[in-house]
């Protein structure tokens, strides 16, 4: 009887831990929203190398700028320089939490602004392991939060918190997030794919503050888990309050960044 | 002053320019390319060579003279020793503009883009097409003008003036692709080659839709042909004929959950034949195929024109047409893809197959190739004379 009276009290605390880690995850994603937010725009150049399991490798060189967007997702404009065939190729993205995202991409050889249907982010990020999805903006409704427990990441003490897509189109079941204690910023990213296998990881090195106050890391790496390939960005010329405003990142003036 | 002095005026002002830009990018390409021609030609005076070679150089050029200004430049050549010119190119852009925030102006050779569709943009009026190098109008000669745009938040207004109309690069003599056995004289052009052509479009978007309106007076650019008899009655050339019309087109393209739906569609007047034209499509891109990172794209498209094919509109080959595509992205390392493009008029139930396949070879070298294949075409008069132009293509390409 005392046994059955044990678990009946085990019962009904059981919900209250799920609930706290809930909101212990949340509150982790609103401070780093918190203490991410207010930066305006920035720019910054990307260099990207792609090493195949053959060993193989491909270089591409681009310049992202994005613009916050306080009500809305963040408008981010990518305009490639490397390789020739990327060359003057720009994608602009107005992402929008939980609505499709609206896209565009300008290819210069016809000189043509093309519209994509965005709902489904899963595409390949210029021949990366980057999805469409993965470079996205962050945005703390895109996602619900459940802490699982502190960690020691490269003798950093982390927050791990499972990020489960709240976008129905999202490719990825589960993304589990290990968030550095210190900065609230994502060391390392696993992802599940929709059937909750690992499929990708990230790795976030060498951050760095700029303006005072808003951290970046300097080098990603995402590898496949399941073919080794491995997608490395190494960050430069971070640019934040840089020469550009919203109304520059327009769908109907990308032809003007593909110079 | 002549054309060609002004010509040459332009290009020395133009490159003038390009000394005092600073922050300037220059890329280029040159390329090698073998064609294999499946049957012997089909007129006496084409090229009997069914294996080609040829080079060809393309430059693009960009220069910023202030924070505003800027110089953009893209030329393009090549030799080929079994066409009918040894040599051909084109000036496709070197124009000057000017950026304010919200206005843009623009002046010198211009390369405009009008539409939505994939295989044919029926609204696509500017820019004369170059059908030696591509018989399907996808490569486009630059024309002489201005364009003022304002933008707006969401889309823009774009204003031309084009004071010089350009003729259609047409196969003749020794090249493949010919329309016609018939030796071409020189063109005509209703109101003459320098008579002002102008030219509007309001384009907007409005969340998942998009739509554009459009307005072109001036000559056409494609020709209609009118025999030169000799005093016997025999005809001895086709004058290529510019009639002078207007067009007015509308663009509209609407996001649905992945798939693109399309539709462009036209209404021109000329002087003896009004007619509408009409393309309606849908595209569904595939992001990816299972757990690879392939992507495959499909798109159905039909066309309908109305144009009466007596009167002085040129033949279209998308009067009523059926085209499918599938377009195979591999996202690897090289950058592969495939596609394969079919086009079926159903009124003479010819049939037009294009394969193309492309890749990396290594960073800055890159391989295509591309299969033009027609079938059933000998009662289609606006493909029967390339029954024997069946083609495969293969080009080796260095960028730099």
């Amino acid at each position: 009887m005392k046994k059955y009276l044990m678990l009946f009290v085990v019962s009904l605390l059981a919900p209250f831990p799920v609930f706290a880690d809930a909101d212990r995850g949340l509150d982790i994603a609103q401070e780093t929203q918190r203490r991410d937010s207010g930066f305006g725009n920035y720019a910054v150049s990307g260099t990207m190398t792609l090493e195949g399991p053959g060993g193989f490798t491909s270089e591409r060189k681009f310049k992202m700028y994005t613009v916050e967007v306080p009500d809305d997702g963040d408008k981010r404009l990518v305009n490639f320089m490397e390789p020739r065939d990327l060359a003057g190729m720009v994608s602009l993205t107005y992402s929008h939490g939980l609505k499709p995202d609206d896209q565009w991409i300008y290819l210069p050889a016809l000189r043509r602004t093309k519209r994509l249907a965005a709902r489904d982010k899963s595409g390949s990020f210029a021949g990366s392991e980057l999805s469409f999805e993965d470079i996205g903006t962050w945005e703390v409704k895109k996602y619900t939060y459940k802490y699982i427990k502190d960690d020691v990441l490269d003798g950093k003490p982390t927050f791990i918190v499972e990020n489960t897509p709240a976008y129905p189109y999202s490719s990825y079941k589960m993304i589990k997030e290990w968030v550095d204690q210190e900065i609230y910023h994502p060391l390392r990213l696993l992802y599940h794919d929709v059937n909750g296998r690992p499929l990708k990881e990230m790795r976030f090195y060498d951050y760095k503050k700029f303006a005072g106050k808003y951290w970046r890391p300097m080098k990603m790496v995402m590898t496949n888990l399941r073919t080794g390939a491995v997608s490395t960005i190494v960050w430069t010329d971070y640019q934040f309050g840089a020469d550009f405003k919203a109304s520059d990142l327009n769908p109907a003036a990308l032809r003007r960044w593909s110079r | 002053m002549g054309k060609s002095n002004v010509f040459i005026l332009s290009v020395f002002s133009m490159i003038t320019l390009c000394s005092l830009a600073n922050g300037a990018t220059f890329k280029g390409e040159i390329e090698g390319r073998y064609d294999y021609y499946a049957k012997d030609s089909l007129f006496n005076e084409q090229s009997d060579r069914r294996e080609q070679y040829s080079l060809a150089t393309a430059l693009d050029y960009n220069g910023q003279i202030s924070r505003d200004i800027d110089i953009t430049m893209s030329v393009f050549g090549r030799y080929h020793p079994e066409a009918d010119k040894y040599w051909r190119g084109d000036v496709r852009e070197l124009r000057l503009s000017y950026y304010a925030s919200q206005l843009e102006v623009s002046g010198g050779m211009l390369m405009e883009r009008w539409g939505v569709l994939e295989a044919f943009s029926p609204v696509d009026i500017l820019n004369p097409r170059d059908r030696v190098e591509d018989f399907q109008g996808d490569v486009k000669l630059g024309i002489p003008g201005g364009r003022l745009s304002w933008l707006l938040d969401s889309g823009r207004v774009d204003v031309w003036l084009l004071p010089y109309s350009r003729e259609e690069r047409l196969a003749e003599g020794k090249d493949r692709f010919r329309t016609s056995a018939i030796m071409l004289s020189d063109a005509e052009f209703e109101n003459g080659q320098n008579k002002l052509s102008s030219a509007v479009r309001v384009s907007q978007i409005l969340e998942t839709m998009e739509f554009a309106v459009s307005y072109y007076n001036g000559h056409a650019r494609s020709p209609y042909f009118v025999p030169n008899l000799d005093g016997v009655g025999n005809v001895i050339a086709l004058q290529p004929n510019y009639a002078r019309i207007e067009q007015a087109g509308f663009e509209l393209l609407w996001v649905r959950g992945q798939i693109l739906v399309k539709l462009e569609s036209i209404y021109r007047s000329t002087g003896d034949d009004d007619f509408t034209g009409l393309g309606i499509g849908l595209e569904r891109e595939f992001p990816r195929i299972g757990s690879a990172k392939n992507s495959l794209t499909l798109y159905g498209e039909y066309y309908y024109d109305g144009r009466e094919s007596d009167r002085i509109s040129p033949l279209t080959p998308f009067q009523n047409d059926v085209f499918l595509g599938f377009r195979l992205a591999l996202n690897d390392l090289r950058s592969t893809e495939y596609e394969l493009r079919f086009t079926r008029d159903l009124d003479y139930d010819s049939t037009f197959w294009d394969v193309r396949a492309k890749t990396r070879i290594k960073q800055q070298w890159f391989i295509e190739a591309s299969l033009y294949k027609f079938v059933h075409v000998d009662a289609d008069p606006a493909l029967r004379s390339f029954t024997s132009d069946s083609r495969l293509a293969v080009n080796v390409i260095l960028g730099f």
